[in-house]
């Protein structure tokens, strides 16, 4: 790892090659208007809006152009850092999305967290494969896999936020204003999105480990005499590290783009709430921007994943 | 802990290995005595499925779960049964130094090989990192690693096959064992490579004067190279006793018949090779008498039904478990290295 070039290269490359999804999606989302039933400014003002109401919207959005046209303005714009105001609260839009994505990023960085726990107990579990612990965690595991997130969301808000009243049932404060507050009001949503994330990557983990337990390099390290806790370490968990890292990078991204469960229940200002009211008022220009911010992030995490097989496999290389 | 310098290294008294199946157990191994004197070299012999590797793993312990290891083994002339699993896994690691057939998984890809050579001798002989570092780089250029210094930080995957089965030998060697076991060391290697390594084990034995086991289905391999040999069949001890003898004078009809098995070099091109018509016996039925009767052509009655005892030949370290062995005296036979590759069984 001295020599950081090949990472450099690797990661402006896989970047370029993001370059035409970013375009297809965004093109996408600018056509997605030109689909709906009407034009776009009849479909944001709704069925009672006058004629030169409509005209008004269209000359201000150029919901009237060509849709090629439509959208390298908005890629103009997007270069220029300014995607306009959204419709409704006439903020400016990057300033929405990169606030409510804070947010998200927030929920989702801790969530991961909370989830990593499964590693530890996949390791106790997988080094007794059969016993107590094991049979146990598969059972729990199975049934929090069971259960769809709207029902532990319902679940736990109840037992936390009603019956024992440590927690807020909803509502937010900002990480910057008052951390423990945030503390307190992002601990539901975290614990509701970390459930499934922990339950599948302990399955992942616990059958990877079992797998990686059978190889002969562990076979001869226990002919060594060396410590089942030393061998779960140094000739286990490194091995295992591709598949939880690819069960990782997954459970970030299904956590960044289905948060809008979570967080719609709770009320959190995060992104997966703000796209769904913001498709349910029309809001264009922000769902837009929400999708193409999406794409740039899907891109950045499967980069990230990639990198990291490079990291932990000496036989991968990065470019 | 003492060792009593006269004991054998390695003693296996009545050792069984059962898995426990319905109706009745599988007997992977039944009653093998055997044992390795200090200084001296074992070859075990056997077609697949006859045990070796089973064998080999119970005396590490490290046999499945589901195998019960009966009988008595003991290494520098301490009873392993006596001692904790964790206290008995640390001894034998000290003790017994092992290289496995297949030097491509047998090594961790994920790990430098300096420190998968190294990391037995921190555990087991308390040697600081520098320490074990230093050691292990001498025991890589012993083992015949060129830059030894600057391999210990490459990874598996940077060598061939044979580099890779000598740093195998150098991770057995860290902890100046007192014996080396090579289970089917060099059978995955190619023929000149193995010829190599089977040289460098032999002269390791011979320097660091260790004892030595090497398990293989090759009598070539064992020919010529180890004191003592061993021939298991059906998971039993068929004959035992000096390779030279052995192999000059078989007793055990299955013994001939593996003899007889391998190519000669002064046999007419063309010429049919002689086999040994059928297959060794599965787990879940074998015979109640002698486990190479049913492919064995001078098989009598009493060979069905009995198993024969170990005999004694007047060689009184020879020893053979038939009926009907072969007379004393059989025709000189060629116990040459050079008709080395003559595969266990495998001769069609």
């Amino acid at each position: 790892m001295t020599n950081l070039m090949p990472y450099a290269r690797a990661i402006s490359g896989r970047l370029l090659a993001g370059i035409p999804v970013f375009v297809l999606v965004t093109f996408g989302a600018t056509a997605l208007s030109s689909l709906a039933p009407g034009s776009a400014a009849q479909l944001i003002l709704g069925d009672n809006a006058t004629p030169e109401q409509i005209a008004q919207l269209n000359s201000a959005y150029g919901y009237d152009l060509p849709l090629w046209e439509r959208y390298l303005k908005w890629l103009a714009n997007l270069l220029r850092g300014d995607l306009g105001e959204t419709l409704f609260s006439q903020q400016p839009v990057l300033q929405v999305v990169f606030d409510r994505a804070a947010v998200t990023f927030e929920i989702a960085f801790l969530a991961m967290l909370v989830s990593l726990i499964s590693i530890p107990l996949a390791m106790f579990a997988a080094s007794h494969p059969g016993g107590m612990v094991d049979r146990i965690l598969r059972s729990v595991s199975s049934i929090l896999l069971a259960v769809p997130t709207f029902v532990i969301v319902v679940l736990l808000s109840y037992i936390f936020a009603i019956v024992l009243r440590w927690l807020p049932a909803t509502g937010w404060a900002n990480l910057s204003q008052n951390p423990l507050a945030n503390l307190r009001y992002v601990a539901l949503p975290v614990l509701c999105l970390s459930l499934h994330q922990t339950a599948y990557l302990y399955r992942v983990a616990r059958n990877e480990m079992v797998a990686s337990l059978q190889e002969d390099f562990v076979q001869v390290a226990r002919a060594r005499g060396l410590p089942l806790g030393y061998i779960m370490f140094r000739h286990v968990l490194r091995p295992s590290m591709p598949q939880i890292l690819t069960v990782m990078g997954l459970s970030l991204t299904y956590m960044l783009a289905g948060s809008f469960v979570v967080e719609s229940y709770f009320a959190v200002p995060g992104i997966g709430w703000t796209v769904l009211t913001a498709v349910k008022s029309h809001d264009i220009p922000l769902v837009q921007a929400i999708l193409s911010l999406t794409v740039v992030i899907f891109v950045v995490i499967f980069m990230l994943v990639d990198i990291g097989y490079a990291i932990i496999d000496p036989r991968v290389s990065v470019s | 802990m003492s060792s009593a310098p006269n004991s054998a290294i390695l003693e296996c008294r009545d050792m069984s290995c059962l898995i426990s199946a319905r109706p009745e157990p599988l007997r992977v191994l039944e009653h093998i005595d055997f044992s390795v004197a200090r200084r001296t070299s074992l070859g075990i012999v056997g077609e697949s499925g006859a045990g070796k590797s089973m064998l080999i793993k119970s005396i590490m312990g490290i046999a499945p779960k589901s195998v019960q290891v009966s009988g008595a083994i003991s290494i520098d002339g301490q009873d392993l049964s006596g001692m904790k699993p964790k206290e008995r896994a640390a001894f034998i690691g000290r003790k017994v130094g092992i290289v496995f057939q297949n030097p491509m998984t047998s090594l961790n890809p994920y790990v430098p090989v300096g420190r998968q050579v190294a990391e037995a001798a921190r555990r087991h002989l308390g040697l600081s990192r520098e320490a074990a570092r230093n050691r292990a780089i001498e025991l890589l250029s012993v083992v015949g690693i060129a830059d030894a210094a600057e391999c210990y930080g490459y990874y598996p995957h940077h060598f061939s096959g044979g580099m890779k089965q000598r740093i195998m030998i150098a991770a057995g060697l860290v902890c100046d064992p007192e014996l080396l076991i090579a289970d089917e060391a060099t059978t995955a290697l190619d023929v000149t490579v193995q010829k190599e390594v089977l040289d460098l084990l032999q002269t390791i034995q011979e320097e660091r004067r260790m004892s030595l086991i090497l398990v293989s289905h090759n009598l070539g391999v064992v020919a010529g190279r180890t004191d003592e040999v061993l021939v298991l069949y059906g998971g039993r001890v068929v004959e035992y006793g000096p390779t030279a003898e052995v192999f000059r004078n078989p007793r055990h009809r299955y013994t001939e018949a593996l003899l007889s098995a391998m190519p000669q070099m002064d046999q007419p091109a063309h010429s049919r090779l002689r086999t040994i018509p059928g297959q060794p016996p599965s787990l879940a039925a074998k015979p109640d008498g002698c486990p190479f009767a049913p492919r064995c052509a001078v098989a009598a009655d009493i060979c069905r039904r009995v198993m024969p005892p170990m005999a004694v030949a007047s060689d009184s370290r020879h020893r053979f478990a038939c009926h009907l062995p072969l007379e004393a005296q059989a025709p000189m036979r060629s116990p040459d290295p050079i008709v080395a590759q003559g595969g266990v069984g495998h001769a069609s």
